[in-house]
């Protein structure tokens, strides 16, 4: 397999993922989807682990890549079951009217 | 080979956009999980097949089918509201000039050259090498991390687990 395709290509693709991502989280008023984009920016920073390791013709990028991912899973356990209860006790996902803490 | 690359990589990007177009819950899940599809082909390129695979299995099959449950359990052709305002839009340009302008200097400040890539330095064997000596404790971590994890949403799935107000009666 011929390389041609320079790790920096990468790294600015994870930065394109990462910024779309980052404007999807606050542009965005539904709990869901503003999760669903935080698991975007992991996605991204992943790649760019990957990338860095590749570069430097080390292995532990992919490491790191592997542990980002099961605290993704976790997380994403953790908090769909947050997002469950709120819906359940608020009858909402928006989060303009999700204002438990604010009285 | 590299056609197919540049093709991923630009497809990635368009899901990513996507994401952002879309009004229905559904539609955005369904991106994210070709965004995520994509991204795992970019990681066999770079020889990150182990992760890759991973990728596919944890990302794209666990996470987006507990994503699917939770969309189709709650309202899955509910319209999503935007908030566009243009002291949000100029917060937004100078964050992601910031992001760039940060990641471009240390781009440029890091070494130009490649290492001579050799394919055994990222085979299964290494990987796991260096996971149960060096890293053998963080992985010792994220068990239990895992374990809390899974305590949580137990606790969080129960069913009379209300707003608060009959908490503060009987305390």
């Amino acid at each position: 397999m011929k390389m041609k395709i320079t790790p920096d290509f990468f790294i600015y693709l994870s930065m394109v993922l990462f910024s779309i991502g980052l404007i999807g989280v606050l542009v965005r008023r539904n709990l869901i989807v503003i999760f669903m984009f935080i698991e975007l920016m992991l996605n991204a920073v992943n790649l760019s682990f990957i990338a860095y390791s590749y570069k430097l013709g080390q292995v532990d990028g992919q490491i790191y890549v592997f542990f980002v991912m099961v605290l993704a899973a976790v997380e994403v356990a953790v908090g769909l079951g947050l997002i469950m209860l709120i819906y359940r006790n608020k009858k909402s996902l928006d989060v303009d009217e999700i204002n438990i803490m604010k009285n | 080979m590299e056609i197919l690359i540049y093709i991923f990589a630009i497809l990635s990007v368009l899901f990513a956009i996507n994401m952002l177009i879309q009004k229905k819950m559904i539609n955005v899940a369904l991106s994210l999980l070709g965004c995520m599809v994509s991204i795992a082909v970019l990681f066999i390129y770079l020889y990150a097949t182990f992760v890759g695979m991973l990728q596919l299995i944890v990302y794209a099959g666990s996470v987006m089918v507990l994503f699917l449950i939770i969309i189709t359990l709650l309202d899955p052709f509910g319209k999503i509201k935007y908030t566009f305002t243009s002291r949000l839009w100029t917060f937004f340009v100078s964050i992601i000039g910031l992001i760039f302008g940060l990641l471009l200097y240390v781009i440029y400040g890091s070494e130009k050259k490649v290492e001579a890539i050799n394919s055994s330095h990222f085979s299964i064997k290494a990987l796991s090498d260096r996971l149960f000596t060096i890293y053998l404790l963080p992985f010792e971590v994220i068990s239990i991390l895992i374990l809390v994890g899974i305590i949580g949403s137990i606790y969080f799935g129960k069913k009379n687990l209300t707003d608060g107000d009959e908490d503060e009666n009987n305390a």
